[in-house]
């Protein structure tokens, strides 16, 4: 080969270098610089339990949990935002997924939120359950704190599911501001079907049956199936949950909040499941005072094959008081008694727990508290939680 | 009422915060954002959790961390960028320039223009007066995570040098 051609094959390769290098030093001005890392936070909360029970027969349990909220800010008007919680009780270890969100922030007094969110149905569940923000080391009955959505002794979970939720704050005059939350998700499901790991070990599909009422000589069982939130991502029906909050809001001292929702559970669409709640909160000189009530309606199909209703009520009251760095904290927690038709299908439960918080920081509180249950056996409990 | 004022006090203690270096002059529409902050901090912050000091995080931190709170507690955009602005100023990290005061053009002859709008700061108050003053000292006389960072910044203003 001449000495020309492979000169000429040389500056051609050497022209298509060129080229190429200048384009990819173009395209790399043009392109946007990657996010920082700064913006991307790991918080969260997490807790160690010692939970003795006082009666000889039963154990003694410590726990622990760590609950990491991941936290990205993609721009100043998008909020990338997670939860997951490690838990560790007994013989189990468990892991939940509380929330995974996109958060758009962008409007004035709208956000728009997708992804798996915390329900905004009453207070407790949506705001105040992380354990260094709940005053005790236990979650009142109305809203028990349970792992795979499933409520394990309490009325509801804490609620978490799948779908999209818009928010509103509306300010009115002086302080006051209406609060709105409005939702629509994938919907509880039989629990039995979440296939969540869980389900078998804590044996989720246990049909509920009436207590023995004086005079009668045998039960009324109920075959209530039991339901499950946010336990999977597979809808396991054509139907959507709504539901919304509204809330009347002034500064920190008062705050009153309604909140309802309404879905299928069954894979048929049959079968009704709603609830209803009513919060509300007060603040004053270093006391607080909340209180929750809210009922579940839950229809299911009994022997026969007609359709009946179960009607759980619940409601809690507490309150409590900073002194210094001590904060006593009373709460009465009452599941009253589930009914079908006026008939009991499910006895109610109550506890009352007197506890004391000593905050070591605003982020760390020690608590002290001494459940009295008449159903079962009183329960001493020291928590150790921080927020961070 | 006592709490109410304690937040109006804590807004004026926002104001005579601004700016980060002693002596320099700024415009108020900065410091009525910095006061409005530490208003509607007071007002949500501790809503559902003890608010947090704003010493814990560094300014961009507070960016991502205030999204998330508005997310939690519904505030708006407005409230976010006020509580953000506050956070950022008390929390004792680099404070970004501040901006001089536009003056009024003085024509030949004629005196300039009181510059009320003015303020200086760092000046006067003890730190137990500004922690009183702003009625965020506890009972038993521990200051409040707001009231130390508060009190750490004004030390840090005075122990600067005169630019």
């Amino acid at each position: 080969m001449c000495n020309t051609t492979r000169a000429l094959r040389r500056s051609g390769w050497l022209a298509v270098a060129l080229v190429v290098g200048s384009a990819g030093a173009v395209e790399g001005q043009q392109r946007p610089q990657p996010f920082p890392l700064s913006n991307f936070i790991v918080a969260g909360y997490g807790s160690t339990t010692y939970d003795a029970t006082l009666a000889d027969e039963f154990g003694n349990n410590f726990a622990a949990s760590v609950s990491p909220v991941l936290l990205f800010s993609i721009s100043n008007d998008v909020l990338f935002e997670a939860e997951l919680e490690f838990g560790l009780s007994g013989e189990l270890t468990t892991t939940t997924l509380e929330y995974a969100q996109i958060d758009y922030l962008g409007f004035e007094r709208v956000q728009f939120i997708a992804g798996k969110f915390l329900l905004p149905f009453g207070l407790f569940g949506e705001r105040v359950h992380p354990t260094w923000v709940n005053k005790l080391p236990t979650a009142p009955l109305l809203f028990g704190h349970a792992h795979g959505g499933v409520a394990e002794g309490s009325l509801l979970p804490v609620l978490s599911d799948a779908g999209l939720m818009m928010r509103l704050n509306q300010p009115l005059a002086s302080a006051w501001h209406l609060d709105l939350s409005a939702w629509v998700t994938q919907g509880p499901t039989l629990a039995s079907e979440s296939g969540d790991d869980h389900a078998d070990a804590h044996d989720t599909t246990v049909p509920l049956t009436a207590a023995l009422e004086p005079g009668h000589d045998e039960a009324s069982p109920y075959d209530v199936p039991q339901v499950g939130f946010g336990v999977g991502f597979n809808d396991n029906n054509k139907n959507k949950m709504v539901g919304a909050r509204l809330g009347l809001v002034n500064g920190p001292s008062f705050e009153v909040y309604v909140s309802g929702f309404h879905a299928m559970y069954d894979p048929g669409n049959y079968l009704d499941f709603k609830g209803g709640a009513l919060s509300l909160e007060a603040r004053r000189a270093g006391w607080e005072f909340r209180t929750e009530a809210a009922m579940l309606w839950q229809e299911f199909e009994n022997d026969h094959g007609t359709f009946q209703t179960l009607e759980s009520p619940g409601y809690y009251a507490q309150f409590a008081k900073r002194f210094g760095l001590f904060e006593p904290v009373l709460r009465w927690s009452q599941l009253l008694d589930a009914e079908v038709e006026g008939e009991v299908a499910r006895p109610g439960r109550k506890d009352f727990t007197a506890g004391v918080n000593y905050w070591l920081s605003e982020t760390i509180p020690l608590k002290v508290a001494y459940v009295i249950d008449p159903d079962r056996d009183d329960r001493v409990l020291v928590q150790w939680a921080f927020g961070f | 009422m006592k709490t109410k004022l304690s937040w109006i006090l804590g807004a004026i203690g926002a104001l005579a915060m601004v700016p980060a270096v002693p002596g320099t002059h700024v415009d108020l529409a900065a410091q009525s954002q910095v006061a409005e902050g530490a208003v509607v901090y007071a007002q949500n912050c501790g809503r559902c959790h003890n608010a947090r000091s704003p010493l814990e995080r560094t300014d961009r931190e507070w960016v991502t961390i205030v999204a998330h709170m508005r997310a939690r507690g519904n505030l708006t955009k407005t409230q976010a960028s006020q509580v953000l602005d506050f956070l950022q100023m008390a929390n004792g990290t680099e404070a970004p320039a501040a901006p001089v005061a536009p003056t009024a053009p003085v024509r030949p002859g004629e005196p300039a223009a009181e510059q009320s709008s003015e303020r200086r700061v760092g000046e006067t108050l003890s730190d137990t007066d500004w922690t009183v003053w702003l009625g965020t000292r506890k009972p038993d006389g521990r200051l409040s995570p707001l009231a130390a960072s508060l009190v750490l910044y004004r030390r840090a203003l005075v122990a600067l040098p005169e630019g």
